[in-house]
């Protein structure tokens, strides 16, 4: 590794966990490591510490070997700090995240889902991004599924970053405080951070040259396989988007579309928001003149196409 | 702690990937998916084309920049374009795996794609395995000094494989097929035109040994409008074809005599109805050969489990000695006793 420079931002590196077995989080630090390691070696970043926050029932880790093996894989080439963390309870990707903030005081937080490959150049490239002041998130490029939202060609700006993997100036955690974990448990807390963000003065932009692999895969059919969790959390965080970003009447269509449907997850997600909204436990509603909101069918960007068109 | 990342399994397949010298960029996708896939099983065999050393150094480059436990299975070669083992032929030789398969610049892998095949891999029974590719329609333009892929329309993916389609296929890049790699290079080295041969090969193996079908959508192909691919032209590939057609038909793949060679040029006569007529009689042949040679592939599979295990078993392990003995005997030009006359 080069000698770091002077000034060279501190990284954190937040992983939260439910249910991913060693192998699947080895390779994916082995991946990281080199990946900070390229970016240490241009001066990009500086010290780096790796966390992982396990929402698993049981710690899906052994605490200790993990310390030893993943914190050795880590120290080859990065020389990376490594902190695991079991939290006793299912904390989701928001909860999870927040309390993986409190850990470290570094000057930036690369947050990457556990089922990701981070390219070598991967935190080199989102954090050249960061040459524009402006910029808070920045959004990595999701391979193999791209995610389709459009984005400014020449600025790279966009509507939201994805929480799969983006980069984040801690400033940005200080202003904003964190995501709204008490609105959302796993799905849209990235859209809701990144219109915050937004509101709060800071850019969120895509960097198409920096690679993550996500796995996401296609049924027979071209759709994006969903799990049953993934079918009712969407559909419970769209409730709470549409209520939270001041679109009561979509709230409502929602609600009843939901509902008519018949599935299962969606009516029970539907239970949710009303048990929400009887407990007045609904978020104080944002961005009432729609300065950085986007709604645009089912999506909260302009989409270059969607996958289940 | 022990971990699946730290044990370097024996492949099951080696992705065979060719690329020019000035691929580079286009390839480092590809690299990204194979480094992420969800078991380890496989090797990669890089073949550039045209390449001088520094252009083989840059992608020895970009495979060194991956963490180790994926780079030191990658194995780069480079091939001049008139040498007279074609890139696809090479990467083949090099292999040590029991299957290959093809992949080109800009082709990206689901993450299941070496699990698919391992968990596929038992019942193959010596067939070639086939998975659903999807189709994503792509735009390259510039970024900051860069080049990037944006992908501008959904994937579809293509209907699952199919012999007949296959081999009236304009010009195109085999994709989503592994192939036992024994069958493989039986049909190398039979003198198939370079420009055709790993079409050709594909359909040989495919009509030889029967294929099965995963049903897994695992390969991503990005055409972009230009310059993908680097396709023959028309009039060029039937000739290939034509050539490639009767180097199949002396390979003994229990067609009808001329089958075949009978179809050549069919892709530009698809709109005259008896041409489905004569792919229908088509079909029905190859359905019997399919059959035929998945037959033959499982009886050949079955034959080297039962070498493998002879090899391992206790009485041939134990008799070691005695074939020494009479490996020594032979060389010494002994003849142990009611021996028959060579």
């Amino acid at each position: 590794m080069a000698e770091e420079g002077p000034s060279a931002p501190a990284l954190a590196v937040q992983v939260v966990l439910y249910r991913h077995g060693a192998a699947s989080v080895a390779t994916l630090l082995d991946s990281v490591d080199r990946s900070v390691a390229h970016a240490q070696d241009r001066h990009a970043i500086g010290q780096t510490t790796v966390l992982i926050g396990d929402c698993s029932p049981e710690p899906a880790l052994n605490p200790e070997d993990a310390a030893a093996a993943l914190g050795d894989r880590l120290h080859g080439r990065s020389r990376s700090r490594f902190s695991y963390r079991h939290f006793q309870s299912n904390r989701g990707s928001a909860g999870g995240n927040n309390d993986l903030f409190a850990l470290s005081v570094s000057d930036l937080v690369l947050i990457i889902n556990p089922d990701c490959y981070a390219s070598p150049n991967l935190v080199f490239e989102l954090c050249r991004a960061l040459d524009d002041a402006h910029a808070g998130i920045v959004e990595a490029r999701q391979v193999p599924l791209e995610h389709p939202k459009e984005f400014d060609r020449r600025t790279g700006e966009t509507s939201w970053a994805s929480g799969a993997c983006m980069l984040i100036r801690r400033a940005v955690v200080e202003r904003i405080g964190g995501f709204d974990e008490e609105s959302f448990f796993m799905y849209c807390d990235d859209v809701d951070f990144s219109w915050r963000a937004r509101l709060g003065g800071y850019r969120v932009v895509y960097r198409p040259t920096a690679c993550v692999f996500h796995d996401k895969r296609l049924d027979p059919h071209g759709q994006v396989v969903a799990g049953e969790a993934e079918v009712y959390y969407s559909a419970e965080a769209s409730l709470m988007m549409a209520w939270k970003w001041s679109q009561p009447e979509r709230a409502e269509r929602l609600r009843h579309v939901l509902w008519e449907s018949g599935s299962e997850p969606h009516r029970r997600a539907v239970e949710a928001f009303e048990g929400r909204r009887a407990s007045d436990r609904l978020p104080p509603p944002l961005d009432p003149e729609g300065r950085v909101s986007q709604f645009i069918g089912a999506n909260y960007a302009a989409h270059r196409f969607g996958y289940d068109d | 702690m022990t971990t699946e990342g730290e044990e370097c399994p024996a492949p099951n397949v080696s992705a065979l990937l060719t690329c020019r010298s000035d691929d580079v960029p286009r390839i480092a996708e590809t690299l990204l998916s194979l480094a992420a896939q969800s078991v380890r099983a496989f090797d990669v065999q890089i073949v550039v084309v045209g390449g001088s050393d520094p252009d083989v150094g840059g992608v020895a480059e970009l495979v060194g920049s991956f963490e180790e436990g994926f780079s030191r299975r990658v194995q780069v070669t480079a091939v001049d374009p008139t040498a007279s083992t074609t890139p696809f032929a090479l990467g083949v030789g090099r292999s040590r795996a029991p299957y290959v398969a093809s992949l080109y610049p800009d082709d990206v892998l689901f993450a299941h794609w070496a699990e698919t095949l391992a968990t596929h891999l038992p019942a193959a029974g010596g067939r070639a395995i086939s998975s659903l590719v999807a189709v994503e329609p792509a735009e390259e333009t510039s970024w900051d000094g860069g080049r990037i892929v944006t992908t501008v329309e959904r994937p579809r993916v293509s209907e699952g494989f199919d012999l007949v389609d296959f081999l009236v296929s304009p010009p195109g890049q085999p994709r989503g097929l592994a192939l036992p790699r024994s069958a493989v290079q039986r049909v190398l080295g039979r003198g198939l035109p370079p420009a055709t041969e790993a079409w050709a090969v594909h359909l040989a193996v495919a009509i030889g040994c029967g294929v099965l079908a995963t049903g897994e959508v695992t390969h991503l192909s990005r055409p972009l409008p230009l310059g993908s691919g680097r396709l023959t032209d028309q009039g060029e590939w039937e000739r290939d074809c034509r050539a490639a057609f009767e180097v199949l038909d002396r390979c003994g793949l229990t067609l009808g005599p001329g089958v075949l060679g009978s179809l050549a040029g069919s892709a530009q006569r698809t709109s005259v109805p008896r041409l489905e007529e004569e792919l229908d009689l088509v079909r029905v042949e190859l359905r019997r050969s399919e059959e035929v040679g998945r037959a033959h592939a499982e009886a050949e599979a079955a034959a080297q489990r039962r070498v493998v295990r002879l090899l391992s078993s206790t009485s041939w392990r134990a008799s070691a000695p005695l074939r020494l003995l009479g490996d020594v005997a032979r060389r010494l030009g002994l003849k142990s006793e009611g021996s028959p006359d060579p």
